[in-house]
């Protein structure tokens, strides 16, 4: 007989990503690389461990297969437990007939046997791509000390950006009122994380409900939320405060790795505490060559520099050779800049390989109409020919030949 | 098939030269080349080679081989067959007095593990080599010349060795061997510690070893049998170092600095494996300034480093100088320190403007959790 959990957590992984482009054509978003070592999922993984949640379903849907072989057994984030641990969930063919997850809800509703072979109390609902570190334990007790039928974590934007978000309108005791998707007049600033924990009975309940009507779109922020506030149920908002960044977009991928290049940005991957895991290969320590010059950059194992470097963040095994300049780079793992290249503002995926003299990307400094100018991204695997350019904003495809 | 053969590894050296790096250590577990431990290397080649049944005898301060193997999982050693086992020293009261105190009594408390494997063929190694061992070969070898104990050798130039030699005839076979203490700049054929032995040869040798009392492994067991047994010679080929003294590890480690051989050691068919620790990648500042090092994850580089190797989570300040030092895990180096010829051991901090130097040839060394 399965141990009764306190809270269990299923994390949204089917995500395409569309807005990543080229760095999701081979994989789900979830497993899009970030920050020197990591991948975005390692971030909600090793926040469930350390707040003590031991049972994770991820559902994916979307390129599961490197997201499926990179979780694995679950074992780099200590997820292999005899009772619990990390499950893959796929939707799958029941009865008599399978069908896709229609929507974030949907998702759940159809792994409801799942969660009730645990029994468990309360639901965390996460999406995987988001960096952040975050105490769920906290906020469970929060969800508890309230009461709530649901909580759902919030962070103060501007004023200005917050008809980018979910906004959640609160009462004076944090109760939620009402629910506004990207308003065009925000009342508040109180944007959702996309983090949610339900009474799990409450929320089967309304899943169910919510499976019933044709006209849904099976979505927590369309949906669930919604009918749960028009039915006057206690939710809950739980404020938070820490580094937290959507990467969903190129820009904004770029822009998190160079946050963690900028010490006044509160995203501090060092230290014991709260550390987050990853699955990482044995590589040997980099390797700085007599021709390097490094400044204000990540490095990771297995590289071999010669290079310069200058507010870059480079992922294991990445090579830059004798009188390449990197600046603002994200340059992922295995990939080889050769000879003389120049790689700025830029992101370049794994295996690719930039060869002598080929330029990537440029200094917005060298662009009077701000439209003109964008980060460039190379593809996995591909290949930027001797000389060749690649302007701003431009984008390689993966295993393209240029 | 490889599956029928298993290895015993010896985590001591018992009796070569001291090494103050394994003060507080096994041999085994002597930090090398930024983030390895030597038995990563003689493990991954044996992994390489299929050999997943190993056993590891120790003496004393085994902790820090117990840290890093743990299950054996990072190297594809936790399995329901065989795996690693790392094998305790155990005293009884008869035995207490000789226990451990050569190779040959430390098989002997092995003796009835050995017994339980179900394998034809062992191999008996040390753990202090930094190398890739091409054991698929060597086992190979030894079964096409149906040999009773095969010896990797390597002919090279060794003038600083001391340790075993061996002599072949034409087909292989050994015909002498011997330690030498002299000094030859001449390449001569020098032994790794690295045996094949076929397993019932082996407990009878150890029945013999128990009645006469027999203490020395490489003369006992190999050299005086030369004439009654098939003793064969495997040559090793490529980069290969064995680290006995702190001068023997400074050596090795700054070769490791030269692509080639790094090219060699850790990129030929499959990596060397290790226990993987989850650092961050290493943050270099405004003012760090690298030549020809190796630097592990987790540091925060802001001083300069010259022929270095620095392992995980190690800070070197702003003004920080540092020439041919070799600095282990979780150190920090002060600003305006100026270190040369340096290996510093683990948790190390060094103050402010503090001058410290060795020679090439005499590095000095600093104890693990010193402050200074």
């Amino acid at each position: 007989m399965k141990q009764q959990k306190e809270m269990i957590t299923m994390l949204l992984a089917g995500g395409q990503g569309t807005r990543l482009y080229v760095l999701t054509k081979e994989v789900a978003k979830p497993a899009v690389p970030f920050g020197g070592k990591y991948r975005i999922i390692d971030f909600p993984l090793s926040n469930c461990v350390n707040s003590g949640i031991d049972t994770v379903g991820v559902l994916t849907q979307y390129r599961p297969l490197e997201l499926n072989s990179y979780i694995g057994n679950g074992q780099p984030w200590d997820l292999d437990r005899m009772n619990g641990g990390v499950y893959i969930l796929p939707p799958y063919v029941k009865d008599k007939e399978g069908q896709w997850y229609k929507g974030t809800a949907n998702a759940i509703y159809q792994n409801i046997n799942f969660i009730e072979r645990y029994s468990p109390e309360h639901v965390l609902i996460l999406s995987g791509d988001h960096i952040y570190k975050m105490d769920y334990s906290k906020m469970l007790a929060y969800h508890k000390e309230k009461g709530a039928d649901a909580t759902i974590a919030v962070l103060d934007v501007p004023i200005e950006e917050a008809s980018r978000f979910g906004i959640m309108n609160t009462n004076e005791d944090n109760s939620i009122y009402e629910f506004e998707e990207k308003p065009k007049h925000p009342k508040s600033t109180k944007a959702s994380m996309g983090i949610y924990i339900f009474n799990w009975k409450k929320l089967r309940e309304y899943l169910i409900n919510d499976e019933k009507d044709p006209n849904s779109s099976n979505d927590f922020g369309k949906n669930i939320i919604p009918a749960m506030l028009a039915n006057g149920e206690r939710m809950f908002a739980y404020q938070f405060d820490g580094y937290w960044k959507d990467v969903g977009t190129i820009d904004s991928l770029w822009e998190a790795n160079m946050d963690l290049l900028n010490p006044k940005v509160n995203i501090n991957l060092s230290g014991d505490q709260w550390r987050i895991y990853a699955r990482n290969e044995p590589h040997p320590p980099h390797f700085v060559g007599d021709k390097a010059d490094i400044a204000e950059s990540l490095v990771t194992e297995g590289c071999n520099i010669n290079g310069k470097l200058w507010y870059t963040v480079l992922f294991s095994g990445v090579t830059v050779e004798e009188g390449a300049e990197l600046n603002s780079a994200v340059v992922m793992k295995n990939t080889v800049i050769k000879k003389g290249a120049t790689v700025k503002y830029a992101i370049i995926a794994e295996d690719a390989i930039i060869e002598e003299g080929a330029v990537v990307g440029d200094d917005p400094c060298n662009y009077s109409d701000p439209s003109e100018w964008g980060i460039a991204v190379v593809g996995r695997g591909a290949i930027v020919k001797k000389g060749q350019v690649v302007r701003p904003k431009e984008m390689i495809e993966p295993d393209a030949n240029r | 098939m490889t599956s029928k053969t298993m290895c015993i590894l010896f985590s001591e050296s018992y009796g070569a030269a001291p090494n103050e790096l394994a003060s507080e250590r096994t041999l085994a577990t002597v930090p090398f080349a930024g983030r390895y431990r030597l038995i990563d290397f003689t493990l991954s080649s044996l992994v390489k080679a299929g050999i997943f049944n190993i056993g590891i005898l120790t003496k004393e301060h085994y902790g820090s081989l117990m840290d890093h193997l743990g299950w054996g999982k990072d190297w594809d050693l936790d399995r329901k067959n065989g795996g690693i086992k790392v094998l305790t020293p155990f005293a009884k009261a008869e035995t207490a007095l000789t226990r451990d105190r050569s190779k040959v009594d430390a098989l002997l408390s092995a003796k009835a593990y050995l017994e339980s494997c179900d394998i034809d063929t062992v191999i008996i190694s040390d753990a202090n080599l930094v190398m890739n061992i091409d054991f698929r070969g060597m086992l190979a070898y030894h079964k096409e010349r149906e040999a009773d104990i095969t010896i990797l050798y390597q002919n090279k130039k060794c003038p600083g060795h001391t340790g075993g030699v061996l002599e072949h005839d034409a087909t292989g076979r050994v015909i002498d061997g011997y330690y030498t203490t002299v000094q030859h700049n001449e390449p001569q054929d020098a032994v790794f510690g690295v045996y094949i032995f076929n397993k019932d040869l082996l407990l009878n040798l150890l029945d013999r070893a128990y009645t006469f009392g027999w203490v020395d492994f490489e003369r006992d067991f190999v050299t005086k049998n030369l004439n009654k047994l098939k003793v064969f010679a495997y040559a090793h080929k490529g980069f290969s170092a064995i680290i006995n003294t702190v001068a023997d590890y400074y050596k090795a480690s700054m070769q490791v600095l030269q692509p080639e051989i790094r090219q060699e050691l850790f990129y030929s068919d499959t990596p060397i494996l290790t226990r993987v620790k989850n650092s961050v990648p290493t943050v270099y500042g405004f003012d760090g300034k690298v030549q020809n090092s190796l630097i592990a994850d987790g540091c925060v580089i802001n001083g300069e480093l010259h022929n270095c190797i620095i392992f995980r989570d190690v800070t070197i300040e702003k003004g920080a100088v540092l020439n041919n030092c070799i600095i282990m895990q979780n150190t920090a180096i002060h600003s305006g320190a100026h270190l040369n010829c340096v290996i510093s051991d683990k948790d190390v901090d060094i103050a402010e403007n503090h001058i410290l130097s060795g020679y090439q040839t005499y590095p000095f060394v600093i104890a693990k959790g010193q402050h200074i």
